[in-house]
């Protein structure tokens, strides 16, 4: 196990130099031009002077190799440099953002858990009863309404309407509540629904036969024997959906002004801000490698056969 | 002899859509406390479940199970959850087949027996006294090292290691009735002498009542006080285990006896066809397509086991020209 973990590890530093150098290439092969977009910024007249004096600036005029390796030198330190449009650091910005966009989909992870889970269960004790017929509906209806339609759906009601939730804004649980639910349903509706699908599954498991031939009682059957087998599975995906939450649902971040790191790199690429995306690429690379982590070595502690396996 | 365990008129069938399938047909049994009834018969003739419907185990949504059982002359309801959970695994316990799908694979060995012996309506055991008790069952089951099987996954433990433990378990509740579903078939020869060689000792310890379910009549042969021979849903034969295996009376028997090899060199007599599927019996004697006794008679006849001869029943209406008759399945051994 402590093996495993180590070797796991140790695979991260040649993951994320590939991922530095797709980071750097692909940015700059983005059509478009960041010299043009930073006098855009600053608001100078884009004439050949300006833009020449621009990219000596920023330091685009120089071989590609060259801004590589001195961008990688910087990098391993975690100095991403200075936005081009901005000049704030890379850094601050990326990892604010971050901790913003952590909190919001942290808040989602707990909506889902504590929402689909039980869901889940009861449609599959229940299965085929109203209850069942209930959350299907439910989760057809979450699982088909995109968040860009379901969110304004939710401000028109719960803020406008009702005036339950303050529209958009930032800082306490209640600006949370309505940006956390709308990136929430989606997950919510799938994993109620798998759910529910492997629980059934699991309860035709002979072992249950089994257990309840030994009079263990349905409870204990549900909770011990067949909750954890159709958890495993879950777990894996979960891992990775929640890699894609913390790179930042842009949509959801956008709606509800959620100064997250979604929004700050739709942001930066309409503004060709080279440091900040490279950041931004390699911060979330890094986020993806560590859940990926996370949810495997779950996943091998879930499952003694996985275990045996390594 | 006090009877422990009923069963009167059971009959299982299988629901389908528009038709109802009858797997199990008016069958009834009763079990004598201490003793062991033996149950004999092809795959599909539904001995499994019938063990299964005792403890009412079977899916209510597949399977219609009526009829009546009765535990020391007193009714229970199989298909009462709460009820049967507190007859299974304390005083009914089940040994099912294929042990290796049977135990959950991601909880442990002691996990299983936890919960077993700390079933609801039991006081209380701390887990160093259910590994106690565990430790000594798995001793007694010629299990070596205890505590590390404690500990294992059932993926980690070979067939004949997982029977052997389901053994324990189900003696750990010291039940009053055991059912044995085909306890060897997992496993292989030498494995399957020890099992039943522990079963013998451990049920004269207990002073149980078995009732054990196999297609192997030499697990039968070794166990049973009484043998009861199971075809298409129902017994055809039944009686003291060394009178039915020393004078069968129904054709199925004799034939099924006669299949068993021995150390001479004539062929081996194989019955001809195959059981019944659930929709296709026939009419009449379900034996009769496959009987080398069939007359026409046979197909307007359905008895159960009603032909006596010193407490031994037979449902076969021919049975007395057979028995006197030459030709018959046991001719050439």
């Amino acid at each position: 196990m402590l093996k495993y973990a180590v070797k796991r590890i140790l695979l991260i530093i040649p993951i994320l130099f590939l991922v530095s150098v797709f980071a750097f290439g692909l940015v700059r092969l983005m059509p478009g031009n960041a010299e043009m977009a930073f006098l855009q910024a600053a608001g100078i007249p884009p004439s050949d002077e300006a833009l020449e004096h621009a990219a000596e600036e920023l330091g685009l005029n120089r071989p590609i190799t060259e801004q590589y390796t001195e961008w990688l030198g910087k990098a391993v330190h975690l100095d991403f440099g200075e936005s081009f449009t901005s000049h704030k650091v890379v850094r601050e910005e990326v990892l604010g953002a971050l901790r913003n966009t952590a909190i919001l989909a942290g808040f989602s992870t707990l909506l889902i858990l504590i929402i689909s889970v039980p869901m889940g269960v009861l449609s599959a004790v229940r299965a085929d009863k109203e209850l069942d017929h209930m959350n299907r509906i439910l989760a057809f209806l979450g699982s088909s309404m995109p968040s860009f339609w379901l969110g304004p759906l939710l401000v028109q009601l719960f803020c406008l309407k009702l005036g339950w939730f303050p529209v958009q804004g930032f800082g306490t649980l209640r600006h949370l509540i309505l940006p956390g639910f709308t990136m929430a349903v989606l997950y919510i509706a799938t994993y109620s629904r798998t759910l529910r699908n492997s629980l059934l599954e699991n309860m035709n498991r002979r072992f249950v036969m089994y257990s309840r031939a030994r009079g263990i009682s349905e409870k204990k059957i549900v909770m011990n024997h067949v909750l954890r087998t159709s958890l495993i599975p879950a777990v894996t995906t979960f891992g990775v959906n929640f890699g894609h939450m913390m790179a930042g649902t842009a949509i959801v971040e956008i709606l509800f002004s959620w100064p997250g790191i979604g929004r700050l790199c739709v942001g930066s690429i309409t503004s060709r801000d080279y440091p900040m995306i490279q950041g931004y690429i390699v911060v979330i690379s890094v986020i993806f490698v560590l859940v990926n982590l996370i949810t495997d070595l779950i996943t091998v502690a879930l499952d003694p056969q996985m275990r045996e396996s390594l | 002899m006090s009877k422990i365990l009923q069963v009167k008129n059971l009959t299982i069938g299988l629901k389908k859509k528009k038709e109802r399938i009858s797997a199990v047909d008016h069958l009834s049994l009763s079990l004598e406390r201490g003793k062991t009834l033996g149950i004999i018969g092809e795959s599909g003739s539904g001995k499994s479940l019938t063990c299964n419907s005792i403890l009412g185990l079977l899916n209510k949504a597949t399977w219609d199970v009526k009829g009546e059982m009765l535990l020391e002359e007193k009714a229970y309801h199989p298909e009462n959850r709460k009820e049967m959970q507190k007859i299974c695994g304390n005083r009914i316990a089940l040994i099912m087949q294929n042990p290796m799908s049977a135990f959950n694979p991601v909880i442990t060995i002691r996990a299983h027996f936890e919960e077993t012996l700390n079933k609801p309506g039991v006081k209380k055991k701390t887990r160093a006294e259910v590994a106690k008790i565990a430790e000594q069952l798995l001793e007694r089951m010629y299990i070596r090292d205890p505590k590390s099987v404690l500990d294992s996954y059932a993926f980690q433990l070979s067939g004949g290691m997982l029977q052997r433990i389901m053994i324990a378990l189900a003696l750990a509740v010291q039940p009053e009735i055991l059912v044995a579903d085909e306890p060897t078939t997992a496993l292989d020869l030498s494995v399957q002498y020890e099992i039943l060689k522990i079963l013998k000792e451990l049920q004269a310890e207990y002073n149980m009542s078995v009732l054990i379910v196999s297609h192997d009549l030499s697990v039968i042969r070794s166990l049973s006080d009484e043998i009861a021979v199971m075809y298409a849903g129902n017994f055809v034969e039944k009686g003291p285990a060394e009178e039915v295996l020393e004078n069968p009376m129904h054709p199925y028997t004799r034939l099924l006896f006669a299949a068993k090899p021995d150390f001479t060199k004539n062929r081996l007599p194989v019955m001809q066809g195959q059981p019944p599927t659930l929709g296709n019996r026939a009419e009449g004697c379900r034996f009769r397509t496959r009987c080398p006794y069939e007359e026409e008679s046979c197909a307007g006849y359905c008895e159960p086991v009603t032909f006596e001869r010193e407490g031994h029943y037979c449902s076969c209406r021919k049975w007395e020209s057979i028995n006197g008759g030459a030709a018959d399945g046991n001719s050439n051994s």
